[in-house]
């Protein structure tokens, strides 16, 4: 403890002298009286386990989480099962990062329906190209 | 004759054992706890009462509480453990200050003239009479001056930790530490203080 008290030395008042081993007297009965609850307290703390797991364990459960969600949300944008606005941004992004074969799987403007999509692509144009000019004038498909 | 270092040097030569009874404590140890409460609760009170009369109490139970609950958590030697627990005491007393308390509701003349029971022995008398009126006269000074002296002088602490504490310079502590020992040296009734004690 640094002697910083005003005067360097201290106060040589014999009445501060008093003052101050009054101020720093052992204990008295009275202030001791809520001992036994301060053990009780004490114990009951010490018997309630801690709900909170240690630091490394909750960082490396955050970590888990985030690679999961990660991982998921990249193989969905990939398979293009996303909702349509978010497949486009997905795509844009994994067009930027150079993820290979996005542009193989569905346009982003078609996704969210993968029946919708396919018969997109494979329905009616295919039966068109297919379609003899005769068959095109009785279904009444134009050209 | 004793000074105020003196004094202040006393409460912190606990610090070679401190360190294997805090670590008691914190492993769960009753003993350690025990050991820790019963040497520094009372001063804990003491300061508790400068700064508030009526809820002294309840606020160092609510202090001890959140030392229990965060007591793992601490990192630190005994002037550390020291500073944090009055520091959480503060803070307690400040919210119960808000919560409807006085901060300072003051020592009045009643507790100075305190008179003791029977069935205590002498020495306890004197002793609990002087305490107390100690504390009173503390709690008499301005705001400032008896924070600081009681930091300094109950709490034990050094000036740069209570400047710390109360958010102030160590300066300005200083001057206020100052100031309250002039005023306290000053007041006639430690004369009668000083007279219990013999």
């Amino acid at each position: 403890m640094s002697t910083d008290f005003p005067g360097d030395g201290g106060f040589s008042e014999p009445a501060l002298d008093c003052l101050v081993r009054a101020l720093t007297a052992g204990p008295t009965a009275d202030e001791l009286v809520t001992e036994d609850a301060a053990l009780a307290r004490f114990r009951s703390s010490a018997r309630r386990p801690s709900r909170r797991l240690p630091y490394a364990r909750r960082a490396a459960l955050a970590a888990a989480a985030v690679a999961v969600t990660l991982v998921g949300s990249t193989a969905a944008a990939y398979a293009a099962v996303l909702p349509a606005p978010v497949q486009h941004v997905a795509h844009r992004f994994l067009d930027r990062i150079g993820v290979p074969g996005v542009h193989r799987a569905r346009h982003p403007d078609d996704v969210g329906h993968a029946h919708d999509v396919r018969h997109a692509h494979h329905g009616p144009g295919v039966q068109h190209a297919a379609l003899s000019p005769e068959v095109r004038w009785v279904t009444g498909a134009s050209s | 004759m004793l000074t105020l270092c003196n004094h202040a040097d006393a409460m912190g030569n606990e610090g070679d054992s401190f360190d294997d009874v805090l670590a008691r404590a914190r492993s769960g140890d009753e003993a350690g706890f025990l050991q820790l409460w019963r040497e520094l609760h009372p001063r804990l009170l003491r300061y508790l009462q400068v700064l508030s009369r009526e809820d002294a109490d309840d606020v160092a139970s609510e202090t001890w509480l959140q030392v229990v609950r965060d007591l793992h958590r601490f990192h630190g030697g005994a002037d550390e453990f020291r500073c944090w627990l009055f520091a959480i005491g503060r803070h307690r007393a400040i919210d119960a200050a808000r919560a409807g308390a006085r901060l300072r509701g003051r020592l009045t003349a009643a507790d100075v003239d305190w008179v003791p029971d029977d069935h205590l022995v002498e020495d306890q008398v004197l002793d609990y009479l002087s305490t107390r009126r100690a504390v009173a006269l503390v709690a008499g000074l301005s705001p400032d001056q008896a924070e600081a002296v009681a930091l300094r002088v109950i709490a034990g602490l050094d000036t740069a930790a209570v400047a710390r504490l109360l958010g102030k310079s160590s300066g300005a502590v200083r001057i206020a530490l100052h100031r309250g020992l002039r005023a306290l040296a000053a007041d006639p009734r430690l004369r009668g203080l000083q007279e219990v004690d013999r």
